[in-house]
């Protein structure tokens, strides 16, 4: 059997995922030059939060609500649940230490991260928790593609949702007031606070919209890979953050096509290289994305401004 | 000596209440006193200009006319309303504007957007269109480029959209942070001449410059800082024929 | 309860049938007093009340019961003393021998006696750290209640990393109350702090490091209640081949030590044996194994074994093998006696088999004291905790025949605890140490999720 269609489907959901959470990395990097080492736990959060959905809208009786209803209210929860965390932090670790040296904004973050994973950790359980994916899209439900080859609907669901959230997010930056003040921001934060834009609010308004789509990313994964754990933020978030580098951190567009790499890399490395190499395989690419465009694949060298 | 008393008084002529007002302004960058009890006006219609050399004090007088930085003490009047308290943003929507030092546009928006970010805080959508058209035709140049990246203008283009950009909202007051700055001697003497031009359709402008000769030629008035005090005030035309100014600014 | 398969249920009755009760070393124990049958409306504490004017000396009357009971099988045995049914017999000393039994149980409650216990409490793996640690609490807890005795267990995070084990042995080992460790998980953290304990003179006793060497040659002062990889390897290659008669295999390891043990041994055993193996590792912390999956659907192997201990990964790979349709059998090795991967594979688990060192407590009588008394404290359990309750329960026989013996230190811990015979146990088999001090016997069961549950078929 020819594996290069499957090698596809799995690197594109992969990527996927990678490519919402690298989004929220790029954004506040892009504002803040700050690396949110929590973001990845944010994403966690926000699986935990569609579990709960899960819980309420999904007893052992069946489900309560069409199942479409059900994926959309996890989505909305998942959202709101992230965005009110990611600017809670902001608040609370962040905001305190904005003139305070680069490194301690980035401690404070892994302080967070922490607190985050051991909260769940002891307020729900140390054991993974299954999703129960099955309940909501069966394993053998999905789209033929010819011959053996089939996308499971979950892949379906995590590729479309991704693109519907990049469009979305890629209409927001481009057209509107809030995403131009982000983008000014980002280029020149005193001024951009000239203009009138008011910075602190423009931060806000990053993290919920980073945040949010972790929740989303948080979600999905549950959905896709069957259970989540209160650990599963820290390797995704490593990725999210490898993904924003190799795209050029800063850079939206740079950040989903980080994602997608890295994703392709890890499906084509299993496949053809070898499963026990496919990390050290996706972070070569990184370095040879970096030695040839240090900048990252759409991101420019940023001489730093005195 | 007394602070209080050293501070050379302007004679004010006008009877209408001023447009900005600093009383007795102190503001402090860590312990470090930069400004000492700064009082300055500015009347509507008016083109003043601060002088004075390297780290007397004039960026950071702008800043805290724009409430970048806070003073530790003293007032700071807009419209007669005390604002000191106010952040930018607040200041930006009752009429101030700025063309930064060295420019600072948006090099990767493109100059429309430039100019839309100028009129930020606005909301009359209609009027921004009529405004982005009169902004348009006074600098012909920009309207030939409004697709293009900011940071592919030269730098005359650049400083056009700074001006264009802050004349977006529309400004009572015009601050201005060292226009000439690294620009071509052609290039300064057509800012100003453009600087001149937004001062005759009624914005006021306070400048900052080291250009002194430059800035007291189209000034009505200026105030010259040493070190956080004003040491001189006067009208353009006494400045540009004081003693004490010609020998320490003029290079005569 | 609700998911035990009867035969699972008669298969444990009969293996623990004749089975005598926990043997532990007699306590202080005087002749006088009297025979009772529990009336209507008895509870022991309104007995105490009734009888000594205490009512908290009703632990006199249970552990005098239980006494009695050893050599008198007329007597009740109260296995959980808020229960006890009209009809029992029971032994109520008299005054003096409860008042000597009070002083002895208030006099041994004085004595400061720590276990250690050292394990992942935080981390990817804390699920199984924290499930042994409150095991092997809730034994303890069980112990002191019926003995008197004040334990107290003391904990170290070794986050499976070796180098912090050994910071967590040696403090253990710096502090002087404490008697005996039960600990680690992951053989690679055994490995590192069996040597720091030798020196030390201290007990060791792990409930999940399965790794052959570490018992071959071992040390005196390791103690492994739990069988090793090397009877478990053939047992699942032979099973493979000979039961389920496939001839080719793909084998996952998850890169820890004990999963890339056992996945050696399998290999060794399928290989000698003639069969196809092709082989990879993934990490702890993968969460999409689709590429994988991939691969092997390529190859189109007659089984798929991954000794994985991380159950959410355990029911990813099932539900993505059936995703890419998949057509052979799935196998497992210990972590997959956990219900939790099963709830997340759904139909996908369906037919896969596994082969476990223990039972789960859920499925073992001699445990429902421990596990009402865990799930009460706890909530919910998988299949971790009972050879950690098992090992706790080991060490304490071994200090109470220390302190009976008035030679209650490390050194006469080791030798009692080697000296350990135990002819039934929280996990329903007896105990004993052999060579390196390996447990005797120690089989490897096999088992298929058939309707959702675990039916044991070998």
């Amino acid at each position: 059997m020819d594996q290069l269609p499957q090698t596809i489907i799995n690197g594109l959901t992969l990527g996927s995922v990678y490519a919402l959470i690298a989004l929220g990395y790029s954004m506040v990097y892009g504002i803040l030059k700050l690396l949110n080492f929590a973001h990845g736990d944010v994403y966690m959060i926000g699986a935990y939060i569609g579990y709960a959905v899960l819980v309420v809208l999904v007893p052992s009786t069946g489900p309560l609500l069409p199942i479409p209803i059900i994926i959309l209210v996890m989505f909305l929860f998942a959202m709101v649940g992230c965005s009110i965390l990611g600017v809670a932090i902001e608040r609370f670790a962040y905001r305190p230490l904005r003139n305070a040296p680069r490194i301690a904004p980035l401690i404070s973050a892994l302080w967070v991260s922490f607190v985050l994973q051991n909260l769940i950790q002891l307020t729900i359980s140390p054991r993974p928790l299954s999703y129960g994916s099955g309940t909501l899209i069966p394993v053998n439900s999905g789209i033929n593609l010819g011959g053996d080859l089939r996308i499971h609907t979950a892949r379906v669901l995590v590729i479309g949702t991704t693109i519907v959230m990049m469009i979305a997010l890629t209409y927001f930056i481009r057209s509107t007031k809030w995403g131009r003040a982000m983008r000014a921001v980002a280029m020149d934060i005193d001024a951009a606070a000239m203009m009138g834009v008011d910075v602190n609010r423009v931060i806000v308004v990053t993290f919920i919209v980073g945040s949010a789509l972790a929740g989303v990313a948080g979600v999905l994964v549950g959905i896709v890979f069957f259970s989540i754990q209160h650990t599963m933020g820290f390797l995704a978030g490593l990725k999210g953050f490898t993904a924003s580098v190799v795209g050029g951190i800063g850079s939206i567009p740079g950040a989903v096509a980080g994602g997608l790499l890295i994703g392709m890399a890890e499906a084509f490395a299993s496949v053809y290289i070898s499963v026990t190499f496919k990390d050290a395989v996706a972070f070569l690419v990184l370095v040879i994305v970096l030695l040839i465009r240090p900048g990252g694949l759409l991101g420019r060298l940023l001489v730093q401004k005195v | 000596m007394n602070d209080q008393n050293s501070q050379p008084k302007i004679e004010n002529s006008q009877s209408t209440p001023p447009l900005l007002r600093l009383t007795d302004v102190n503001t402090f960058y860590g312990p470090i006193h930069i400004l000492q009890n700064i009082n300055l006006e500015i009347y509507p219609g008016e083109l003043v200009c601060l002088l004075g050399g390297n780290a007397s004090g004039k960026s950071t007088t702008l800043k805290t006319i724009l409430g970048i930085v806070t003073p530790a003490g003293g007032t700071v009047e807009f419209q007669g309303e005390t604002v000191q308290d106010q952040p930018t943003s607040y200041r930006i929507e009752q009429g101030m504007a700025v063309v930064p030092e060295n420019r600072r546009i948006f090099g990767d928006m493109s100059v429309h957007e430039n100019l839309l970010m100028g009129a930020y805080l606005r909301t009359d959508h209609q009027q921004m269109k009529q405004d982005l058209e009169r902004v348009l035709e006074l600098f012909p140049r920009l309207k030939e480029r409004l697709k293009q990246f900011g940071s592919t203008l030269s730098g005359g283009e650049q400083q056009m959209l700074a001006m264009a950009r802050a004349l977006m909202s529309r400004p009572k007051l015009l601050l201005m942070d060292e226009p000439s700055m690294g620009l071509a001697p052609i290039l300064v003497e057509q800012s100003f001449e453009i600087i001149q031009q937004i001062n005759r359709e009624g914005t006021s402008v306070f400048m900052v410059e080291q250009n002194a000769n430059m800035a007291l030629s189209i000034a009505n008035r200026g105030y010259v800082l040493q070190t956080g005090r004003i040491v001189l005030a006067d009208k353009a035309k006494n400045l540009l024929n004081n003693e004490q100014m010609r020998h320490a600014y003029l290079g005569h | 309860m609700n998911k035990i398969s009867k035969s699972l249920l008669v298969l444990l009755l009969l293996f623990t049938l004749g089975a005598g009760v926990a043997s532990a070393a007699a306590p202080v124990f005087q002749d006088g007093g009297q025979e009772y049958i529990v009336q209507a409306d008895d509870w022991l504490s309104k007995l105490a009340d009734k009888n000594y004017g205490d009512v908290l000396a009703w632990p006199i009357i249970w552990e005098a019961t239980n006494a009695k009971a050893a050599e008198d099988d007329s007597f009740a045995v109260i296995e959980n003393p808020n229960l006890i049914e009209v009809g029992q017999k029971l032994w109520i000393p008299d005054t003096g021998a409860a008042e000597a039994m009070m002083g002895d149980r208030e006099s041994k409650a004085g004595i400061n006696i720590k276990i250690g216990f050292m394990g992942p409490l935080t981390g990817g793996a804390a699920f199984l750290g924290q499930e042994q640690l409150n095991f092997a609490k809730t034994a303890v807890q069980l112990f002191n209640e019926r003995t008197g005795f004040n334990v107290q267990v003391t904990e170290g995070d070794t986050e499976i990393n070796p180098d912090t084990g050994k910071i967590v042995a040696e403090r253990f080992i710096a502090d002087d109350s404490v008697y005996a460790v039960v600990g680690p998980a992951g053989s690679q953290v055994c490995e590192a702090t069996q040597p720091v304990f030798e020196a030390a003179g201290m007990v060791q006793i792990t409930p999940s490091c399965t790794r052959i060497s570490l018992t071959d040659p071992g040390t005196a002062t390791f103690f492994r209640p739990v069988p090793h990889d090397g009877l478990q390897g053939p047992t699942d290659a032979n099973y493979m081949m000979n039961v389920l008669g496939v001839t080719s295999a793909y084998l996952v390891d998850d890169q820890s030590s004990y999963s890339t043990g056992l996945t050696d041994e399998v290999e060794a055993a399928l290989t000698a044996a003639g069969a196809t193996v092709e082989r990879a590792s993934v990490t702890q912390q993968d969460t999409d194994f689709s590429s994988l999956v991939t691969t092997i659907v390529a190859s189109n192997p007659g089984v798929v074994f991954f000794p994985g201990q991380i159950s959410s990964q355990l029911g990813t790979l099932a539900a993505q093998l059936q995703e890419q349709s998949y057509g052979g059998t799935y196998f497992l090795a210990d972590g997959g006696f956990d219900i939790s991967w099963v709830d997340t594979a759904g139909e996908a688990a369906e037919g896969t088999y596994l082969s476990f060192f223990a039972p789960d407590p859920h499925f073992v009588l001699q445990a429902r004291d421990l596990t009402t008394r865990y799930e009460a404290q706890y909530g919910d359990y998988g299949a971790f905790g009972g050879p950690s309750a098992l090992s706790t329960n080991v060490v304490l026989g071994a200090i109470e025949r220390c302190f009976n013996a008035d030679n209650l230190t490390r050194a006469c811990v080791v030798e009692e605890t080697a000296a350990t015979n135990l002819a039934d146990s929280v996990l329903g088999i007896p105990v004993s140490f052999g060579a390196g001090n390996q447990i005797n016997g120690g089989e490897f069961f096999i088992f298929q999720v058939q309707d959702g549950n675990f039916v044991l078929v070998q």
